[in-house]
């Protein structure tokens, strides 16, 4: 009984490892050949505080949809993102609102900013944002702190899409943004938002 | 053992590309593009051609002194990449902005949605098959600009931004010394010189997407601007030929520069008349005959200054 027990346990075992050793290797191999967001361009980091002080509205939404075109001078593309924000942390009473990026696709032409918010139809987000002059079209609601202006939206908790990159450190010596590549909970974030308003 | 031979391969595979290129991605999502390797499935973006000329708009900061010479030294780095045979040329100037009108443009603006935290942003115009067509970079003028070394210097990250444009993103490599100019942020004016990630990003580059080899023999374009003055620079059987008009008499001065900046020798010094004007220069040099390669020839002139690339070949 014991040899019998012992011998499919001992098989078991080594099949388990064996799926956990070639699990860490396609895990392995994913961070090496993944296609990771080209999320940063040179940019000083913001912290939460300036974050706050420097955009006149911030919200937790998800996109709804996005729509990408060709500027009234046909000289620039944009994208208009339209997000429905479940809280409004600064600003912004409406329930629903558009705000614009630069960048898009239209036809075959694709206008792509490095560092720019990376930003998807169903997903949610923390958005920073501000009216500022976009390329032939004066003070449009936009993030305007790029990469920086925009926290994703996973379990609970807001990570900066500026995160894991380094920046140019700001007044204080800082590089990382703010929470890391960890983020920080919706609640903590919220709190300093409140704080620095 | 073989799934751990398995892991350090991977591992190794992942050290020794440390540098990425931009990806067009931007299908049901904004543009901002990702970040892959070399082999990427996909591919990246690129130039279908060899020669890509990028000109500054003067208005703003872009109008100090040294901002075309440090221009054309970053332009410079990337040219001098081999195997790869890109050119980067400096166009003159334009009145061109951060716009899709088919001109390289670089600017110093405090719009262009680079406010803020943004030192500068690049902006890559891309068609089927993620080829590029075009490429502007605008520098943020609320920041105080330099070409003296210090913060924050422009040919710097000028080299940085210029290697954007030629479908590069940054680089994994996160050392403290000997950074990459792709390195993630600006680290002073050791990003000026190319480092061999850098190097090894353009000719992956050159690799995938093979171009034509570089034109030795350029042919003069027009002058964009007819109230300043403009050199030209013709070159052919490994001979230069320099040309500018001066409107009205005045002090002249015209240099040659290596990439690195350093002035090799002096082609005219002294008071010329209203005229035009044509100078040769073989290569030679203070100190005897000047490699092949990419020189820099600064006209100063009392009605306005100019530089012209020189494409030094056999």
């Amino acid at each position: 009984m014991l040899r019998r027990a012992r011998v499919p346990l001992r098989v078991e075992v080594a099949v388990s490892f064996k799926r956990r050793i070639f699990t860490v290797v396609l895990f392995l191999a994913g961070i090496v050949s993944i296609a990771a967001p080209a999320r940063a361009t040179s940019l000083m980091r913001r912290g939460i505080e300036s974050l706050t002080r420097d955009n006149e509205a911030i919200v937790q939404a998800s996109v709804l949809d996005i729509h990408s075109y060709w500027n009234a001078s046909h000289t620039f593309i944009f994208t208009d993102v339209h997000v429905r924000a479940s809280k409004q942390m600064k600003g912004v009473p409406a329930s629903e609102l558009t705000f614009t990026i630069m960048g898009g696709t239209v036809d075959a032409t694709t206008t792509l900013i490095i560092g720019g918010p990376d930003l998807a139809p169903g997903s949610e987000y923390v958005l920073f944002l501000a009216h500022t002059d976009l390329p032939g079209s004066p003070a449009r609601l936009t993030v305007r702190d790029l990469c920086q202006g925009v926290f994703a939206v996973r379990h609970g908790r807001a990570i900066s899409e500026a995160a894991g990159e380094p920046l140019l450190p700001d007044a204080s010596g800082l590089a990382d943004a703010p929470g890391g590549a960890d983020g920080v909970t919706l609640e903590t974030l919220a709190q300093q938002i409140h704080d620095a308003r | 053992m073989r799934v751990l031979a398995a892991i350090v391969v991977l591992l190794a595979a992942g050290d020794a590309a440390a540098f990425r290129m931009i990806q067009n991605t931007s299908t049901g999502r904004t543009s901002v593009g990702a970040s892959v390797t070399c082999t990427a499935t996909g591919g990246f973006v690129h130039w279908d051609r060899a020669q890509v000329e990028m000109r500054l708009n003067p208005a703003n900061q872009g109008g100090k002194a040294g901002v075309p010479l440090a221009l054309q030294h970053a332009l410079a780095s990337w040219t001098a990449v081999t195997p790869a045979a890109y050119t980067l040329s400096y166009g003159g100037t334009t009145s061109g902005g951060f716009s899709t009108d088919g001109v390289n443009t670089v600017l110093w603006s405090t719009g262009n949605g680079c406010t803020g935290g943004c030192v500068a942003i690049t902006a890559l115009v891309i068609g089927p098959g993620q080829v590029l067509q075009e490429a502007d970079v605008s520098f943020n003028d609320a920041f105080s600009w330099n070409t003296n070394g210090s913060d924050y210097d422009v040919e710097a990250i000028a080299a940085h931004e210029f290697g954007h444009c030629m479908g590069i993103y940054h680089t994994d490599i996160t050392k403290p010394r000997n950074r990459p100019t792709m390195y993630t942020a600006y680290f002073g004016v050791d990003g000026r010189s190319l480092e061999s990630d850098d190097r090894d990003a353009l000719n992956c580059a050159f690799s995938r997407y093979p171009v034509a080899a570089m034109v030795t023999d350029e042919a003069p374009s027009a002058p964009d601007d007819p109230e300043g003055v403009t050199l030209l620079s013709r070159v052919r059987d490994g001979h230069a030929t320099l040309r500018y008009a001066l409107h009205h008499p005045g002090d002249v001065r015209l240099d040659v520069f290596d990439v690195a900046g350093r002035r090799i020798t002096t082609l005219v010094s002294g008071t010329r008349g209203a005229g035009e004007y044509e100078v040769a220069w073989g290569g030679e040099t203070r100190t005897g005959r000047a490699r092949h390669g990419v020189y820099f020839a600064r006209l100063e002139t009392p009605e306005g200054h100019d530089i012209a690339t020189i494409l030094l070949g056999p």
